[in-house]
């Protein structure tokens, strides 16, 4: 079989799996609805569990996936290192701090900001993004080593977080009350009007990044390849960095951190495809991390189950070892 | 016979020596007069034993008094320890001073009036009684920060007997405390399910001062009227039903079916929708399962931070499909929070849980109090 045969198999798959999870999702929940009723609900409240809570979540789980998964991996690509990610490299660290200086800071809460609320805690969080990975590029643009860029970031990181507890510590309770819980993450807070930002942003980033797979193939050859190659590694990267802040920004603000999703599955997508071309990888990477997230959220609320487990522990739970075996693969054979 | 004057010397010595510990009896037969008692009827998670002239506390973790947390020996200051008690946790009273890491201790002190001897509270911002907040400043009283954060400098230097705070799978600081000589008395309060065992604390503050009496007017007072106002509830042909909290974050944290809140709620004539469940704590629910449950729902109580019908829709848009909101029957426990969103509702409404169980009657049954005013709840606009 040869490569296009195999990855056209492989892609059918994987997107009949994301169609597959995507009806579960809607179907399956704590309050039992028959499937029959997906078409055509009996009463009300029926409409309103499938239509007006699940949809919108389990479409919220859709983006979350693509979005954190694409940026894991240009991240990755771009420096290099199999731990990068959105979550590694501070843009979530960033992103909370964005909506820890707006809560804590201006003291305000959701409920007194409004549905301008919402598109400020979107601002907030893609500019604290933007300003921490900014940040970590420019403090690692004269390092040629990928474990310092890492660190770099790492602390870049730990400083937003940081700065958050001694906001935390001297706000009021109310105001802490509204970030800590954006700072739990959650699918299911995200309502129709939030998806008519919350889509177009992601689908218009995410195209953007196919438009890059050339650029992003180059750069893992080195810096002096690319330059070679003549490319602009400067205005590359920068490009790089602003659509990733974008879309993890905008995931962070509406969802608030996602774990582990944007390292993870990157690797599953590498050793499930055995590539490093990114005009297969991206694709690749979208539909695991639809798939991915989609099945995370189904965990959090198992049928037959009345309560509901937080986001965060099932995305660790889960994409903590894939990262350990997609390391410990990759040593082994080296 | 050189040696009379000494001989004699030390006859008078014996003979005083002699009389000085039948002196000493007088004295002590002073100090043994019995103390104040008091009763424990409610609380499931502490005890307090009474002999002749010391008092045995003991603090259980789980509500069948089973599993003992601490226990203390309360003894007077001059009093000597009896030797079975030698090896135990030894707390001197009446207190002189006292340190508080809640705002709910502080209205123990104030109802019992022994307000000067708090010397230090973990953070006096989320106080909301006024004349508590003047008595502080009067008494210049530190803020030492709460349970994990507690400046154990300014507690050194303040040196109270005792820190009364609550338990939390422990406390990390206790062994600096007890380095420091200041006992870390812990509390459970937070997990008795009965509104009158939760008020029954005072007891235990009331007997480190040796005020069991002032505790036991106070109490006596308080439950006479719980238990006249629940039985209003006999009264009424129908009882609306009840949904209590919000979403936070993923879950919708619903009281349990015998937690505190539905508790007050049973005995206010409400129905609470979680009844038939066996939980003491909150269950984190899904909103679909609490929509379900409670789409009907009569009244709506305990929104945490709406004020206005409209935050209830800019929060999220999905709570219009609650009947209480369409019929706007939400009711916020927040009449009493102050600028720093300290809410009285935890503060003297866990001590007054009668005047709790009247605002849920109004709520819940009007024409039974009529002309009672709303003090802790209050309807959105």
């Amino acid at each position: 079989m040869n490569n296009n045969k195999k990855y056209s198999v492989y892609f059918t798959v994987l997107t009949a799996l994301c169609i597959l999870f995507f009806v579960l999702d809607i179907l399956m929940g704590s309050v039992s609805i028959a499937a029959s009723e997906l078409f055509s609900p009996s009463n009300e409240l029926n409409y309103n569990i499938l239509y007006n809570i699940r949809l919108p979540k389990t479409i919220t789980a859709v983006l979350t996936g693509a979005g954190l998964a694409v940026c894991g991996l240009q991240m990755q690509t771009l420096f290099r290192n199999p731990l990068a990610g959105p979550f590694v490299l501070g843009i979530s660290s960033g992103a909370s701090l964005g909506v820890a200086i707006l809560t804590l800071a201006f003291s305000g809460s959701i409920a007194t900001l409004g549905i301008g609320g919402k598109i400020s805690f979107i601002i907030a969080a893609a500019v604290g993004a933007g300003v921490a990975l900014l940040l970590v590029i420019t403090l690692s643009k004269n390092i040629s080593n990928d474990v310092t860029v890492l660190i770099i970031g790492l602390m870049v990181s730990h400083l937003a977080s940081a700065i958050e507890g001694v906001l935390q510590y001297m706000s009021s309770a109310e105001s802490l009350q509204v970030f800590v819980l954006w700072g739990m993450g959650n699918f299911s807070n995200v309502v129709w009007d939030d998806l008519f930002y919350f889509i177009p942003i992601i689908l218009v980033g995410t195209v953007i990044t196919f438009f890059f797979s050339k650029q992003l193939n180059i750069l893992l050859w080195g810096d002096n390849y690319a330059k070679s190659m003549g490319i602009n590694i400067k205005q590359t990267r920068l490009y790089i960095i602003m659509i990733t802040a974008l879309i993890a920004g905008t995931i962070t603000a509406f969802c608030g951190p996602i774990a582990f999703l944007g390292v993870a599955v990157p690797h599953l997508a590498r050793s499930l495809f055995k590539t490093s071309d990114h005009k297969i990888l991206i694709p690749a990477t979208l539909l695991i991390g639809i798939a991915l997230a989609i099945v995370c959220d189904i965990i959090t609320q198992l049928p037959g189950h009345n309560t509901v487990m937080p986001i965060n522990a099932i995305t660790s739970l889960i994409g903590a070892p894939i990262v350990i075996w997609a390391v410990w693969k990759k040593n082994k054979y080296s | 016979m050189k040696r009379l004057p000494l001989v004699i010397f030390f006859t008078i010595v014996i003979l005083f020596s002699c009389k000085q510990p039948h002196k000493e009896t007088t004295i002590e037969s002073d100090i043994i007069r019995t103390f104040d008692t008091t009763t424990i009827e409610y609380s499931q998670h502490f005890s307090i034993e009474y002999k002749n002239d010391l008092k045995l506390v003991h603090i259980y973790k789980d509500d069948h008094r089973k599993d003992t947390l601490n226990t203390f020996v309360l003894i007077r200051h001059n009093a000597s320890i009896p030797d079975e008690y030698k090896h135990a946790e030894i707390i001197r009273v009446p207190l002189k001073k006292i340190a508080c890491l809640s705002t709910i201790y502080v209205s123990y002190l104030s109802q019992l009036q022994l307000l000067d001897r708090l010397c230090a509270v973990d953070n006096s911002q989320y106080i909301y009684d006024k004349t508590i907040k003047e008595a502080l400043v009067k008494n210049k009283v530190s803020e030492i920060g709460s349970n994990n954060s507690i400046n154990f400098e300014k507690l050194a230097a303040l040196s109270p007997d005792v820190v009364f705070t609550y338990w939390e799978q422990g406390l990390s600081g206790s062994a600096k405390l007890n380095e420091l000589n200041i006992k870390p008395v812990l509390v459970i309060d937070h997990l008795e399910t009965s509104p009158l065992g939760r008020a029954e604390w005072i007891k235990l503050m009331a007997a480190l001062f040796n005020e069991e009496k002032n505790a036991n007017d106070f109490f006596n007072e308080l439950k006479a009227n719980y238990l006249r106002l629940s039985k209003l509830k006999d009264t009424v042909q129908t009882k609306p039903s009840v949904l209590v909290g919000t979403k936070l974050s993923d879950a919708w944290y619903v009281p349990g079916g015998k937690s505190y809140m539905a508790q007050l709620i049973n005995d206010a004539g409400g129905n609470y929708l979680w009844n038939n469940d066996s939980a003491t704590g909150s269950l984190p629910l899904t909103f679909e399962n609490v929509l379900k449950q409670a789409q009907h729902a009569d009244v709506w109580l305990n929104v945490y931070q709406w004020k206005k019908m409209d935050d209830v829709v800019l929060d999220d848009k999905r709570y219009s499909y609650f009947d209480a909101y369409n019929n706007k029957n939400i009711i916020n426990n927040n009449a009493r929070v102050n600028e720093f969103g300290g809410n009285d509702f935890w503060g003297s409404g866990l001590l007054q849980p009668d005047l709790v169980l009247s605002d849920l009657i109004k709520i819940f049954h009007p024409e039974l109090l009529p002309d009672y005013q709303l003090k802790y709840y209050k309807k959105l606009e």
